[in-house]
């Protein structure tokens, strides 16, 4: 119960500071009092699944699990049911605890299989799954209490700010990044469960005077589309993260919040997240680095051959720290995949120049090897980005027969004709980049968080 | 172009559908989710240079094709 302890104890410090949703109001007094009652309904259970549909519901039930030293399991309904059930295979846990109708009820689960590694685990977040399989991110109550540490001291929210959380607590980075910050912090907390629309954020933003907000790129180049946030200059930190981001998109968002301090940060559920973050002093000159690795976390960039690489040189980049899970739920297979020698393989490719800042190229798993060339899908996508009539791109590669690894682009914008698209190809792309197989669509399909989906089958109209 | 027009053209772009028809539903019969339908009222304001009020800003309250058309209406001219 250290986590809960060191919670506590932080929240102790402004006890009338509140947490509310809608109509709903807590102080951090009701919430620590709410937390350790409700935990008596946790003895004896040993891993709890929160699928609440309120977020404030969620994090509530979340911290009576870390007051009972329960391992918690949150999921979120948003990715679908189907989703939901691969979890509850996956994991096997012992309860699941519901919010229907606005009332907690804790549902037993007769053939559990849960069975806890010889560590305590407070936390497995299950990764969205792209591939099919959830695999689940274990995470202790040291991982938990060292990246939120680490957070806090860079983060410059306090006790006068307040924060809008209107993402899903299933994800690390606003249950690390956002929820329990802001709780170490004694930051005001409001709760936005529904599905996510810049208008009424801006609403929300306007009514509740909210001066701290946290989402991925795509979100928030909607929200500086909107003229209205002109008049929210008391929004005074936003926090990207979550996707590769391009400067076009980066520029239109410094652009759309003049006064704000922006913070662009990089991370992964095996890392608890957050691994790296960019000052918001350099975001101008900077805007597509994650900058500075946090205190507790190293950082080394790996070749195919394994040797270190020199500055602005790419490879694979791999975190070490107190912050790097145990491993994967029932899977020393995955896990030894990733963890190797206390280093954690974050499948993404990266460099670091010549002033240490730190920037994520793409996923290895998304690099198409063309002819010996690396070509990175997102600096495809980034450039063609720029042009006015694109609103949606994605690149990857497949393999032809008798060609080899070529790129595929899908594509959504105000284009006529796939000929257009080529024209706009031949013209912003260099030559080893242009795309052998172009679909243009209505649309690209996106997961509950907005991002879309890599892996998805798509053809053209 | 007139109101109804560039209401069309602007739907019919976000869903990639041709043939736009007043009766038709966003969400069941072109498919707009909740993102594009967001979209739908950006584009709104921006291709009809105005600023929807507080009330007209839920894109859920917008069933059909005609329900764009008429909030349109509330704010600007027929002929512009």
């Amino acid at each position: 119960m250290r986590l809960w302890n060191y919670i506590k104890s932080k929240m102790e410090r402004n006890l009338l500071q509140t947490v509310s949703e809608n109509d709903t109001s807590l102080t951090f007094d009701e919430i620590i009092i709410f937390a350790e009652k409700f935990s008596e309904n946790l003895k004896g259970i040993k891993c709890c699944a929160i699928m609440c549909q309120s977020e404030m519901a969620t994090s509530m039930v979340l911290l009576s699990c870390f007051a009972a030293g329960v391992t918690a399991l949150p999921i979120s309904q948003r990715y679908g049911k189907s989703h939901c059930k691969k979890i509850l295979k996956t994991v096997s846990p012992d309860v699941v605890i519901t919010d229907q109708d606005g009332e907690f009820q804790i549902f037993h689960i007769k053939d559990s299989e849960y069975k806890e590694p010889k560590t305590h685990i407070a936390l497995i977040m299950c990764t969205s799954g792209t591939t099919g399989v959830p695999k689940g991110a274990m995470l202790t109550e040291t991982n938990i209490i060292t990246n939120v540490e680490d957070i806090v001291e860079y983060f410059n929210i306090d006790s006068s700010d307040t924060i809008l959380i209107s993402r899903p607590l299933y994800h690390c980075a606003v249950l690390t990044g956002e929820f329990l910050t802001s709780l170490i912090k004694g930051t005001k907390i409001r709760f936005y469960s529904g599905e996510f629309n810049p208008i009424i954020v801006y609403m929300m933003v306007k009514d509740y005077q909210i001066t701290a907000f946290c989402s991925t790129p795509t979100v928030l180049s909607l929200m500086a589309r909107c003229k209205r946030y002109k008049d929210t200059d008391f929004l005074k930190h936003i926090c990207i993260s979550g996707e590769c981001m391009g400067i076009e998109t980066a520029k239109k968002i410094a652009d759309a919040f003049p006064d704000a301090y922006i913070y662009h940060v990089y991370g992964l559920t095996e890392a608890c997240p957050r691994v790296s973050y960019l000052p918001p002093a350099k975001f101008n000159k900077y805007p597509d680095y994650v900058g500075v690795p946090l205190h507790s976390v190293s950082l080394k960039i790996v070749s195919e051959t394994g040797q270190p690489v020199r500055v602005n040189e790419i490879g694979t980049l791999w975190v070490k720290g107190d912050n790097v899970m145990f491993g994967y739920y029932n899977d020393a297979k995955k896990t030894s995949d990733v963890l190797q020698d206390g280093w954690l393989c974050t499948g993404d490719l990266a460099l670091i120049n010549d002033e240490g800042l730190l920037k994520i190229k793409g996923r290895r798993d998304d690099l198409i090897i063309k002819a010996g060339m690396n070509i990175y899908p997102q600096e495809i996508e980034n450039t063609l980005k720029e042009d006015f009539r694109v609103s949606e791109v994605l690149a990857r590669g497949y393999t032809d027969d008798r060609c080899g690894m070529q790129i595929e682009l899908n594509i959504v914008g105000d284009f006529s004709s796939v000929d257009e698209v080529k024209e706009l190809c031949r013209n912003l792309l260099p030559s080893y980049q242009i795309p052998t197989r172009i679909n243009l669509l209505d649309k690209l399909s996106k997961n509950g968080s907005g991002k879309i989906k890599r892996r998805q089958d798509y053809v053209g109209v | 172009m007139n109101i109804e027009g560039k209401v069309k053209d602007i739907i019919s772009e976000l869903c990639g559908e041709e043939n736009i028809e007043n009766s038709m539903t966003l969400q069941n019969d072109l498919s707009l989710d909740s993102l594009l339908m967001v979209t739908l009222l950006i584009e709104i304001e921006e291709k009809f240079e105005i600023t929807l009020g507080e009330s007209d800003m839920n894109p859920f309250e917008l069933t059909t094709v005609q329900s764009v058309i008429d909030l349109v209406k509330k704010y600007i001219d027929e002929e512009i």
